[in-house]
């Protein structure tokens, strides 16, 4: 499956591998202030009354006077000089109304060398400000395990006076072991073996004439090393209303948009869980009221979605993570409402016989933060975000062509991305059942390589093999080659196998190789896995 | 002109040998159409089910293993029938769905929901020749009866199972179709189908379907309670026993579209 592996970290920019780590900070330092230094058109300091609508990133994004100074940088300018601008000092919440003083272009760039002038001793230092900091997407490895999502059959025999209701629900529960060993141990000297516990829930009740639809799924995870791998999640609870032509969903859920295999570019309402699968199969319950009325001319879906999900990340002892530590605790917003910005969607889907087709748009709190660089550790900052999405999947035969692209835009920037390719499949290989998929997609991103982007120009290939046994035995073999760079690539495997009526087994492995310290990959170099996961359903 | 005259000999004794033995083929496709025809002529009409079924899955060492599911169905008049399956067990896959809008013309359009990822799942119509779920059905034998899919050749009457039948071969039209032909025995008293040969496509026989307990429901409509599938080639075997089933059920379109996919569970 996808793949989130392939982000670059520009917080990480520009460091030669071959330099010795405690001298990294000084010669960023250095570097940034020569790079800063060529364009110098120095913009007058100047005032500016603080508009409601107004935010400090939009506000340091407008004056920025070029792109050598990063939005950070102009921030930081700008809460310096004017403290009593901002309620309870926090740089989240800039007063509206007052007056700022605006920060002149030395100011600015002072801000980067003061702050990159600290020793960084451990490569964690996130001190530079290179060029472009403001497009630091790190969307963050990721690491841990098996599958979620649940099941199993029993029925709750509740005593006979207990209402009818409670007789009809269905509970079903799922446990999984997941040892996890890494050839390796970690950049940061962790541990080589991982392994975490995770127990789902799924209760289930559906009225007689199916028009009424309740469901309720916790799930726990217990990591060994890392307690930021630990969770209480509710992945699901909602009730679902089902009017012939039109269904309402209201409550905890998981929506899944899009036709590629290699990544998620459209796929947007749900907040990924990294730290259980690096390839961003598995999500976080987002809570929402979605409307779906279901038409001649196509599914038209709208979502509310009325709280935010913070992306977790990785702790000290876990692995697949950044060299710094990603401080969540004060994580930066561009709305002042946080967390609590009222995000929406639209979602049209259509079928055109051998045409599947979806547009859809969002607008709201980015699920994908930038991480700011802030003293020793990265703050994570999580920008409005409006994206159009464009999804399609067209059947040729044994063809199934698929297409996805967004349109981004933020304060910050704009962008395009774009995943194309086709799945092949060979029926009955092999004188068996074997099919055979051969998969192979082109991955864009006008981000390019100076930016944060995830797989700017790469090619990802894949070979799908199901058995077609009683036991359903798969296998699905993924590698993703950048173009550009001769040494970036990953590769990962995931095979199953059913053993008995309620158990499945499961190996998932990544390898990751890179030698380009700006990108995300070069950091999980040492971070090749492989995790068995046992799912007991009962 | 000795020339022409052998030429006109030669094509008139073509003439003798094949114009009867045309004229003859002729005859069996129009008696397999017809059989064909009232076969589906009889089951029509009953537009909507939900049935309740289980799988049982032999490996020829006699090892079993079962899947529960549900089936919803509904007769589509002018074109093929639609179907969704729901499974139930094995529990790794609960909650799986099948969906299937059978076509008369064009390929059948298949969509599988995966609830661990919350996602539907297109699948290439040439996957109709896998089997179904590990099974000895494939995809396709499961799909309704349509009579464009097929072009029909009566045989000959025999004696099965102590019924009266018609043997008539069916060709399948679909080139991504799994089989060269298939030996289908309809008995004569209700046009049932009691036994099916399904021939690979090097025209040696794959396996073989035979239908049991047939029971008669809205006194127009039968349904085999078991149903048999052995395979010739590797000795695997599948039962499927059906359950229950229920007529008029009130589903609608709306119960087979990629909504209803991911509602079911």
């Amino acid at each position: 499956m996808p793949t989130l592996t392939k982000m670059r970290c520009n917080v990480l920019a520009s460091w030669p591998a071959s330099l010795p780590a405690p001298m990294k900070g000084q010669w960023l330092a250095a570097l940034c202030f020569l790079v800063c230094a060529i364009p110098a058109a120095a913009s007058p300091g100047g005032q500016l009354q603080v508009q409601p609508n107004d935010t400090l990133w939009r506000i340091a994004n407008d004056i920025r006077p070029d792109h050598s100074i990063s939005v950070m940088q102009v921030m930081l300018a700008i809460y310096e000089l004017n403290p009593q601008a901002f309620g309870q000092g926090d740089l989240n919440r800039l007063l509206h109304g007052v007056t700022l003083q605006l920060p002149d272009r030395e100011h600015m760039l002072r801000q980067s060398s003061q702050l990159s002038a600290e020793p960084a001793e451990a490569p964690g230092v996130a001190t530079e400000p290179a060029p472009q900091m403001e497009a630091t997407l790190a969307a963050v490895p990721p690491p841990l395990s098996s599958n979620p999502v649940a099941t199993a059959v029993v029925v709750t025999e509740v005593s006979d006076p207990a209402p009818v209701f409670w007789q009809n629900v269905e509970w079903f529960s799922q446990l999984n072991l997941m040892p996890r060993w890494y050839p390796q141990t970690g950049l940061q000297q962790q541990a080589q073996w991982h392994s975490s516990i995770s127990l789902e829930f799924e209760g289930y009740w559906q009225s007689d004439d199916r028009s009424h639809t309740l469901v309720f799924s916790p799930y726990l995870r217990w990591d060994q090393r890392d307690s930021a791998r630990h969770l209480l999640d509710i992945s699901e609870a909602y009730w679902l209303y089902f009017g012939g032509d039109w269904e309402l969903r209201a409550g905890i859920n998981k929506v899944f948009w899009g036709a590629v295999e290699s990544q998620r570019l459209v796929d947007i309402i749900n907040q990924r869980d990294l730290l259980d699968r690096p390839d961003g199969e598995s999500k976080l319950g987002q809570p929402m009221l979605q409307l779906s009325l279901i038409r001649d001319y196509g599914t038209v879906q709208a979502y509310l979605l009325p709280y935010f999900r913070e992306r977790k990340f990785a702790g000290e002892e876990g692995r697949l993570r950044l060299p710094q530590r990603v401080d969540s605790s004060n994580t930066l917003y561009e709305s002042r409402h946080k967390r609590n910005h009222l995000d929406w969607a639209l979602r049209w889907s259509q079928q055109f016989s051998s045409l599947d087709l979806g547009l859809s748009y969002f607008q709201g709190t980015a699920r994908e933060p930038v991480l700011l660089p802030t003293e020793q550790q990265l703050t994570p900052y999580y920008p409005q975000l409006k994206q159009l999405g464009l999804d399609a999947q067209w059947i040729l035969g044994s063809w199934l062509w698929k297409t996805e692209a967004v349109y981004r835009h933020t304060a910050a920037e704009h962008s395009k991305a774009l995943v194309t390719g086709f799945e092949y499949t060979q029926v009955g290989i092999n004188d068996h059942f074997w099919d055979l998929g051969w998969l192979l997609e082109y991955q864009y991103d006008s981000r390019g390589l100076g930016a944060a982007t995830v797989a700017q120009n790469d090619l990802f290939a894949g070979w799908r093999l199901a058995l077609n046994d009683a036991a359903g035995s798969e296998i699905l073999f993924g590698m993703m080659q950048d173009l550009d760079r001769s040494h970036s690539r990953s590769a990962y495997l995931e095979a199953s196998t059913r053993l008995g009526e309620r158990l499945r087994l499961r190996v998932d492995g990544w390898l990751f190789h890179s030698r380009y310290p700006d990108e995300l990959l070069y950091w999980l170099r040492r971070d090749d896995y492989i995790q068995l996961t046992l799912e007991y359903y009962f | 002109m000795r020339h022409y005259l052998q030429i006109l000999l030669f094509s008139f004794c073509l003439a003798v040998l094949v114009i009867p033995a045309w004229a003859d083929e002729q005859v069996a496709a129009d008696e397999g159409l017809r059989i064909s025809t009232e076969r589906k002529a009889r089951d029509t009409g009953w537009g909507d089910t939900e049935a309740q079924m289980t799988m049982v899955l032999r490996d020829a060492r006699g090892r079993e293993s079962r899947r529960e599911m549900r089936t919803l169905t509904l007769e589509v008049v002018d074109d093929g029938d639609k179907a969704l399956t729901i499974f139930d067990e094995p529990r790794d896959v609960r909650g799986s769905a099948f969906l299937t809008h059978t076509k008369t013309l064009v390929p059948d359009e298949q969509w599988l929901f995966l609830p661990a990822v919350n996602r539907v799942r297109r699948i290439v119509s040439r996957n109709k020749s896998g089997p179904f779920m590990g099974s000895e059905f494939a995809y396709e034998d499961l799909s309704s009866f349509e009579l464009e899919k097929f072009s029909f050749r009566y045989l000959r009457s025999e004696t099965l199972n102590g019924e009266d039948c018609y043997v008539v071969e069916q060709i399948p039209q679909d080139e991504f179709s799994g089989y060269s032909r298939m030996l289908v025995w309809i008995d004569k008293s209700h046009y049932r189908v009691q036994q099916i040969e399904y021939y690979d496509r090097r025209d040696s026989l794959l396996k073989t379907l035979s239908m049991h307990d047939y029971q008669l429901y809205q006194d127009k409509f039968w349904r085999p309670h078991r149903m048999e599938m052995v395979n010739a080639q590797n000795q695997k075997s599948t039962s499927m026993l059906l359950n229950e089933i229920l007529f008029e059920r009130g589903l609608t379109n709306a119960d087979f579209d990629q909504n209803a996919l991911q509602r079911a569970r």
